[in-house]
């Protein structure tokens, strides 16, 4: 150990050098969406999340061919096996359940709420952001008062409190989360909205009467894209979060049917005999939040202008 | 000094403002939250009144929820009654709601500050050590556990904590609740691990934050003249660089008090403890609709509460006084 | 003429401080960056002497390592990128560059004290500038809260801030660029320290606030017998309030005289190109600007480093380095012509 401490005081004078640093240097001129991708798919990490999402949506898609036995089939016979039983790759739960069916079936139930949700986020966001970032005046005031109103309830609270009035079931369930989004996407499309308004050449644009839905086609829209595609991929983690939450707590999927969070629910009662009923479905939760929240920061560091760090 | 009370000269009236910019948003959200009644399905007053209710039970519930009105009367009323205080009676536990609120506050509060002390705790400190060390292997370790507990849901770590070591190596309590009254450690043994569940996510965010704004800080000229000026590194990270760094985490802590009075409701289930959340659970499934409403009223209340707050704190770190 | 091949001879005294050893002597200075992995020198050898109340002027474009020499007297250099691979920066004797963390901060601030080139930016935004002069006195004078507070308005004013005690605390943001400078200079004040170190200290202000602040340091170097060591890209500055000037090309030094001397007999082209490159009262030459651009420490010439840009490079001066050698009349240069090449303002008219 060295007796002088180094100083943990970072970058006092820079290098007075003006070259960037590190990775290979990027091609000069290059179209936005390449150097989006060299940036994205750079990281292994972004790689490594795009691939976990790809294969929960895959699973989902194709749950019902791929699973081996039927998620809701009880076998008093095949009890709390554990993973890599013949015939029971994960093993089993108290009722003799495949747990990797129902893994499976888990998946199909997260994806449909994250696919619903978003949707009704989108459905009911986007085009009032659009309308009150493009035309601003009164119409914006009283989009933008609503959705300030919308994000002062917390997310799960509203969720919780929509299902409790709409009753407790899955569509309820996914249509709740979906609300939660509203007012986040609304506020992403409306500050890029804005901010490309301000661009002289919509200005101009607008001035000589082109038509509003061009303007948005050509110009909005692809500004848009970008930020909300961020929003979407973390939308999608806390859907898999708060669909699982609810179903937890019996306000989502119903019993026999299986979903992440019912399977951590009922695997409680097992834990004394067996931790895999509750192990499996925490790890595909856990890792399916983390690969969507990845994908949306490698999304977020890969938008923009170049940013070298020395 | 002279100089508290320039701070309160300069915050008062950005309190001022907030509060009146509070008026209409308290507005919408109590419409917001009167309209709950119309996404029921069907009949409310059926609904409410629960399975296998008789006609006469509902025509009650009609009656005493006054469902039988019109609409904005209904909502004059609701707001007449939150404006006394009022926020209706629960069906389920047949207690006006504000009483069930008030017993169960207690709880609620002290699992909540349990779980922010925890975030404060493990959140400024890692925050701290990952933005000196912006780049090396110490930012690294926290990035990923900060970017891990950001993905894990409360109730999967919060599970996890009661079986391993609640139940399997019974080092704490894994369920129930004991008051303060009757002696911090058994009170604090019982929070510990539903703290830590529920206070993970806020860490992470709190870590995340201030390593972003710490590392960008500590690149400042400001920085710099304080290290020229001889300060010791424990001075400019701590107090020179530390309390402009602080400002946007304020911003995250304001709006993560939100987030854990939501996560109490699935934290609060698992480990058995009766408070709001399990309140709000409980309300929830059995569709009692003047509960709900009460708590959604009652958490944003909270939440206001708590960003008003954040802008007084902004205020006093910030010298020029701006709201973010 | 040429030079006699030289081994590395000893370092040159400053020209105007014979006797006694100097307040900071820098010896054969050489800081490296790493760009990519690779260790690049951006000073190499750097040596020159400030005495107790002398104003030395460290002169060259951006990139050419004033600034670096500056921060790494002080030690303030990026641990990660940057390293000072040998020299000595003596303080009165003492070695800066072998004490320990802790030790340099005290002498930080106490001993030798620095402002900076942006006051805008180089004051904390979320502290009062009483309680910004006065930590500087609690940290190294030991003083108490009041104390602390009592020097801070005495300092705030002797740099000439309008009614200073009832300023304290106000923050930054209130005050004028040339008001904040003047708090930066009572900050380093306020411990009366042996050395100032000014990076630039006038760049960011205009005109008429420049001269003041050149003024108020010139005049405590003065009054406080206390030496200056000024980095300056700016040659105006340099005339106004030097003793010494040490010119910097590209990691070296070119040139280094006593001010009359090298403002009369500029011996390297790179300097008389500086003085060229200045507006002149007079209207006659002036404004002519060397051609290209200082190069990057990754790509420094192997011979003369000025070579590439100078109009006078004859094939052998891109052979090797050119070693410093001592100017007539005193001081020293880096140039293998200068004994042929007529550089004062007379010579360069005819």
């Amino acid at each position: 150990m060295s007796l002088v401490p180094t100083p943990d005081i970072p970058p006092v004078v820079e290098a007075p050098v003006t070259e960037p640093s590190g990775a290979p240097s990027p091609p000069r001129h290059e179209s936005p969406r390449r150097r989006f991708l060299r940036r994205f798919t750079g990281p292994w990490t972004s790689r490594a999340a795009l691939f976990v999402v790809a294969l929960w949506l895959f699973v989902a898609v194709t749950a019902t061919w791929l699973a081996p036995h039927d998620p809701v089939v009880q076998d008093l016979t095949a009890r709390r096996l554990p993973p890599l039983s013949p015939d029971h790759l994960l093993g089993t739960d108290s009722l003799g359940r495949d747990t990797l069916s129902r893994l499976m079936y888990g998946a199909r139930v997260a994806a449909q709420a994250a696919a619903i949700s978003v949707l009704v986020g989108l459905a009911f966001g986007v085009p009032p952001a659009l309308l009150a970032g493009l035309l601003r005046g009164p119409w914006d005031a009283v989009f933008s008062r609503i959705a300030d109103a919308l994000l002062s309830f917390p997310p799960l609270l509203l969720a919780l409190a929509i299902v409790g009035v709409m009753g407790p079931n899955l569509t309820n369930a996914m249509l709740a989360i979906g609300i939660v989004f509203i007012p986040r996407f609304f506020r992403v499309v409306r500050a890029a909205t804005l901010a490309v308004r301000e661009e002289t050449f919509i200005e101009a644009s607008r001035s000589i009467g082109t038509p509003t839905s061009w303007v948005l086609r050509r110009h909005v829209l692809p500004n848009v894209v970008s930020p909300l595609a961020v929003q979407i991929s973390l939308a999608l983690g806390f859907a898999i979060l708060a669909e699982s939450s609810l179903s937890f707590l019996g306000l989502g999927v119903q019993a026999p049917e299986a979903s992440w969070g019912s399977m951590l629910s009922e695997g409680r009662a097992a834990w004394f005999y067996t931790p895999w009923p509750i192990i499996v479905p925490a790890t595909a939760v856990v890792a399916c939040v983390l690969a969507c929240n990845v994908l949306g920061d490698s999304m977020a560091d890969s938008v923009g202008r170049e940013r070298t760090r020395a | 000094m002279g100089t508290a009370s320039a701070a309160t000269a300069r915050v008062l009236p950005l309190v001022g403002r907030r509060l009146l910019l509070l008026v209409p948003l308290m507005g919408i959200v109590t419409l917001a939250t009167f309209s709950l009644v119309f996404l029921i399905p069907g009949d409310p007053a059926h609904r409410i009144a629960g399975e296998g209710a008789s006609p006469e039970q509902i025509a009650a519930v009609r009656a005493n929820l006054g469902l039988d009105r019109p609409a904005y009367e209904q909502f004059f009323s609701f707001v007449g009654g939150l404006l006394q205080g009022d926020l209706g009676t629960s069906y389920t536990f047949s207690t006006p709601v504000l009483d069930m609120i008030l017993t169960r506050m207690p709880v609620t509060v002290s699992l909540t500050a349990v779980a922010m002390v925890f975030a404060l705790l493990i959140g400024i400190p890692a925050g701290v050590l990952a933005g000196r060390r912006a780049g090396r292997w110490q930012d690294r370790v926290v990035t990923v556990s900060s970017t891990v507990g950001l993905a894990t849901p409360n109730f999967v770590l919060g599970l996890l904590l009661a079986l391993v070591i609640g139940v399997n190596l019974a080092w704490l309590p894994a369920t129930g609740y004991t008051p303060l009254s009757e002696g911090v450690w058994p009170w604090l043994q019982h929070l510990l691990l539903p703290g830590i569940a529920l206070g993970v996510v806020a860490a992470a965010e709190i870590a995340r934050q201030l390593r972003a704004s710490l590392s960008d800080v500590l690149r400042q000229d400001y920085v710099r003249t304080a290290v020229a000026k001889g300060m010791l590194p424990r001075t400019v990270v701590w107090k020179h660089a530390l309390k402009n760094a602080l400002m946007p985490v304020i911003t995250v802590i304001g709006i993560q008090v939100g987030y854990l009075l939501g996560g109490t409701a699935v934290v609060e289930t698992v480990f058995g403890i009766k408070g709001l959340g399990d309140f709000a659970v409980q309300s929830v499934l059995a569709g009692d609709l003047p509960a709900i409403q009460g708590m959604v009223v009652f958490a944003v209340a909270i939440t206001v509460l708590a960003s008003l707050v954040v802008d007084i704190t902004y205020g006093y770190l910030n010298p020029r006084g701006e709201a973010h | 003429m040429t030079h006699p091949t030289q081994t590395p001879q000893p370092a040159p005294a400053a020209p105007t401080t014979p006797s006694a050893p100097p307040l900071l002597s820098v010896r054969d200075l050489t800081v490296e960056f790493a760009v990519r992995g690779e260790w690049n020198a951006v000073v190499s050898d750097v040596s020159f002497d400030v005495g107790a109340g002398q104003v030395v002027a460290l002169v060259g474009e951006s990139g050419s390592g004033k600034s670096v020499t500056c921060f790494s007297t002080l030690r303030l250099i990026d641990s990660q990128n940057g390293r000072i691979s040998s020299g000595e920066v003596l303080l009165n004797g003492r070695d800066l560059l072998t004490l320990s963390e802790r030790e340099m901060a005290d002498v930080r601030g106490n001993e030798v004290a620095m402002i900076f080139q942006e006051p805008m930016t180089s004051l904390n935004p979320a502290y009062t500038v009483g309680s910004q002069v006065g930590e500087v006195v609690r940290r190294h004078r030991g003083a108490d809260r009041a104390g602390a507070r009592r020097r801070a308005a005495e300092v705030l004013d002797l740099v000439g801030i309008p009614r200073a005690a009832s300023r304290l605390d106000d923050y930054p943001h209130q005050f004028s660029g040339g008001m904040r400078q003047r708090v930066m200079i009572a900050m380093a004040l306020a411990t009366e320290p042996k050395l100032l170190i000014a990076d630039e200290p006038t760049t960011a202000l205009d005109v008429t606030i420049q001269a003041q602040v050149l003024d108020l340091v010139r005049g405590f170097a003065r009054d406080l017998d206390m030496g200056v060591l000024l980095v300056t890209h700016d040659l105006g500055v340099v005339a106004e309030a030097c003793d010494d000037v040490v010119v910097m090309y590209a990691g070296q030094v070119v040139e280094h005289a006593e001010l009359f001397d090298l403002f009369d007999r500029p011996r390297h082209p790179y300097t008389s190109g500086l003085m060229h490159s200045l507006p002149r009262v007079d209207g006659v030459g002036g404004m002519e600007v060397i051609p290209g651009s200082p190069p990057l420490p990754t790509a420094f010439p192997t011979g003369c480093r000025f070579g590439p840009r100078c109009r006078f490079a004859e094939a052998a001066c891109h052979a090797g380095p050119i070693p410093l050698t001592p100017r007539p009349s005193g001081g020293t240069d880096r140039c293998r012509r200068a004994d042929e090449l007529d550089l004062t303002p007379a010579g360069r008219r005819a």
